[in-house]
């Protein structure tokens, strides 16, 4: 009996735009410090009596480093802003790792700002190949991983 | 007074309600509503929009405080954001 009475629908939502995080952006500035940290580790040194040459070499290594610094200090807000903004108390029942991926995530971000460490960039990428599974789970949608380079 | 289903949609209810349970709600009834109870209201900054707090405060002048149940400070958009909420918007009371 009690299916025959009317039904409407109320709205439960957040007061956030929930409806447009997407951890790609995470993701395109770890690529960026990744590119970055294998870029600085195949730059080869040229003969330093070679002034011209020095000055290259170290124009370019200094924007490689200014660039993976720059990339790493965004992919750890955008982090932030999924961990704290889009990710709920609700969303810890079906990932109870939830806090310590993002953690690590965010160290990882620190690591590869401190470090020319191609290992910590390989395990950023990994640890937000993580967060992306989760992250679309939770919107129960099957959202392929992919990489832009 | 009669009866009818509310489909919840969103998590600023859980961990009392969760997003797509239904519920039975009944139409409001004067002078009953009382702090800690949740109710079916017209969003009041968007008309076509209806949505379940619960009240929180009873203000002057017949205003109601709404607030979801998630702990989330993010979680709810209600009277943190709309402001107090005129008793007369309200649709029904959802019986646990």
């Amino acid at each position: 009996m009690t299916n025959e009475l009317p039904t409407i629908e109320a709205e439960a939502h957040c007061d956030g735009p929930c409806g447009v995080y997407d951890p790609a952006s995470a993701r395109i500035a770890a690529e960026a410090v990744q590119s970055m940290t294998n870029k600085m580790l195949t730059l080869e040194c040229p003969d330093t009596s070679d002034a011209p040459a020095m000055a290259a070499y170290l124009n370019t290594m200094s924007r490689y480093a200014a660039i993976k610094e720059e990339e790493g200090h965004k992919c750890k807000s955008e982090l932030l802003v999924l961990w704290t903004d889009f990710f709920k108390p609700v969303h810890l029942e079906a990932n109870p790792n939830l806090h310590d991926t993002f953690w690590k995530a965010a160290k990882l971000c620190s690591a590869c700002k401190v470090e020319v460490s191609a290992v910590h960039a390989q395990e950023l990428m990994d640890a937000i190949e993580e967060i992306h599974n989760m992250f679309w789970a939770v919107k129960g949608r099957e959202v392929a991983w992919v990489r832009a380079s | 007074m009669s009866d009818f289903h509310v489909i919840i949609r969103g998590d600023s209810m859980w961990p009392t309600f969760s997003d797509g349970e239904k519920v039975r709600a009944s139409e409001l009834s004067e002078d009953e509503l009382t702090i800690g109870d949740i109710v079916v209201s017209k969003h009041p900054l968007k008309s076509k929009v209806i949505i379940v707090k619960r009240i929180n405060q009873i203000l002057a002048n017949n205003q109601l405080f709404l607030q979801g149940d998630n702990p989330d400070p993010l979680s709810s958009e209600d009277s943190h954001n709309f402001g107090p909420v005129n008793v007369n918007l309200i649709i029904g009371i959802i019986k646990n």
